[in-house]
């Protein structure tokens, strides 16, 4: 009895490998690679390897899309924190057509849409399944699956130092995921919290600087490098200055500073002046380097300097030469621009 | 020919309001931005109310002089293009009206509302020149 039962579900695996093997020859291959800075790469390369033209539903070719990958770290599936979207029924423009021979590729960041945070050996393999993978033409009798070669990769993971609270969230709306007292929303990434807490060390070298600066001069004694961002000095101005610097610098060495990397668009940063410490990061703030004008130590100043809470200021003008005018013209509205506390921090090029 | 030779400040800005409003619907403002000059101007959209909630536009205060906390968001960028930049022909006049209470907390009450001092940024054929448009003071009159 036994032994019948079990010749009929072998019989219905091979019927079932038989129907699948008819169906696309698309080839799908999977490569993954550690880059220097956490991120971790996946290529995905899709074959057509049949006679004919082979259509696959374009949104099952994008991670930015659909859950395409399956990880397993050491056997044990792990979380995926990338969009699910309802989906209207797919139409012809939604399928991408390849050619006999002909192949798609295309390279997804993974660390900042699965919890790959901690140390293992982990398991990529692309890995999906939809009753409209291969076809629109009607409603399909059983889900059509597509699957990959595993690749293989492994991970050191990243340790949050001195506390173990929060560990991995690279993703999920409300979820964030914290390294030494510093926080991340928006799928950063791995290599992008390690460039965020790096631009964040250098910010607080600028801002000690400024603050030894003013603690070393006085309002009847600055220098260019006072004079040229914050103009002529009072008292009451220098000491405006002073308690602005004070708090910027309170706020990176003791604030739970929370930097989200969801931003798209073509600005450096963007905050919420009423809601500390959450400062966005957006594509300028990518390209910039890390020390100098318009550096990411510089912006992280300027965005910071914004909050209520630090030293409430506004974008009274911008860039370099409007922010030496506005010094000339008005120094109290100089105290009041954010680009102003930038620039002074920066202090590019070199003043005394 | 230099534009300051017209003798007059290049732009004229204004804000409007009705004096009473329900909160229920919105508190709507106009701003108004009339080039004077016989000149095609190029203003900078950044930091002006033509962009919307992208910095603190207007200083608000309550009954008994109190200033309003900005709610909204607060943008570094990088170097402007050609698109950030609004056209203004000759005597050319540009308004747009923006919602007070998508970006400041009202609740019914007495405001005054004026622009906040900033230095704008205009194009004179290709020449970038600053100008710090104020506007005047108006009172809005909230109720539920």
């Amino acid at each position: 009895m036994k032994v019948f039962l079990r010749c009929i579900m072998i019989l219905v695996t091979a019927v079932s490998l038989h129907v699948s093997a008819a169906k696309p020859q698309l080839d799908v291959q999977v490569n993954v690679a550690n880059m220097a800075n956490g991120d971790v790469n996946a290529t995905l390369t899709i074959t057509n390897n049949g006679n004919g033209q082979q259509k696959i539903l374009g949104w099952y070719t994008d991670l930015d899309e659909e859950h395409i990958f399956k990880i397993m770290r050491d056997g044990v599936e792990v979380e995926f924190f990338g969009p699910h979207y309802k989906r209207h029924a797919p139409v012809e423009k939604d399928f991408i057509k390849l050619k006999s021979g002909e192949s798609l590729s295309q390279t997804f960041e993974l660390t900042s849409l699965y919890d790959m945070s901690e140390a293992g050996n982990y398991e990529v393999a692309y890995d999906v399944t939809s009753f409209h993978l291969f076809s629109n033409k009607g409603q399909q009798k059983k889900a059509e699956k597509l699957q990959s070669n595993a690749a293989y990769i492994y991970l050191e993971g990243f340790e949050s130092k001195g506390t173990t609270a929060n560990k991995g969230k690279p993703g999920g709306g409300t979820s964030s995921d914290c390294i030494g007292g510093t926080c991340f929303t928006g799928r950063c990434s791995a290599g992008q919290k390690t460039e965020l807490i790096s631009a964040l060390g250098a910010a607080d070298q600028i801002a000690n600087s400024s603050v030894s600066y003013l603690n070393a001069h006085s309002a009847n004694n600055t220098s260019s490098r006072y004079d040229t961002w914050f103009g002529n000095a009072t008292s009451a101005r220098y000491n405006t200055a002073v308690a602005h610097f004070d708090a910027i610098n309170d706020a990176i060495d003791t604030k739970p500073i929370t930097f989200d990397c969801s931003c798209k668009k073509s600005y450096f940063a963007y905050v919420y002046p009423n809601q500390p410490y959450k400062v966005y990061m957006c594509n300028a703030f990518w390209s910039a380097n890390e020390l100098g004008t318009d550096s990411r130590a510089g912006t992280i100043i300027h965005e910071l300097s914004h909050f209520n809470a630090v030293a409430g200021t506004d974008d009274v003008v911008y860039g370099q030469s409007g922010a030496q005018s506005l010094a000339n013209s008005d120094p109290d509205q100089a105290l009041n621009n954010a680009d102003s506390h930038e620039y002074f921090a920066e202090n590019t090029p070199n003043q005394n | 020919m230099d534009i300051k030779t017209v003798g007059v400040e290049p732009f004229r800005c204004e804000i409007s309001a009705s004096v009473e409003q329900k909160l229920s619907h919105g508190v709507y403002l106009t701003f108004t931005v009339t080039n004077l000059t016989e000149h095609k101007l190029q203003l900078l959209s950044w930091y002006t109310p033509f962009e919307g909630f992208l910095s603190d536009l207007f200083i608000i205060k309550d009954h008994v002089g109190e200033l309003l906390v900005y709610n909204g968001m607060m943008v570094k960028r990088s170097s402007p293009s050609i698109e950030d930049y609004l056209v203004f022909s000759a005597k050319d006049k540009v308004e747009i009206t923006l919602d007070l209470t998508q970006a400041y907390s009202i609740t019914p009450g007495e405001y005054t509302v004026q622009l906040a001092p900033k230095n704008w940024h205009y194009l004179h054929h290709e020449v970038s020149l600053t100008n710090q448009c104020s506007t005047n003071q108006l009172s809005i009159k909230v109720s539920k």
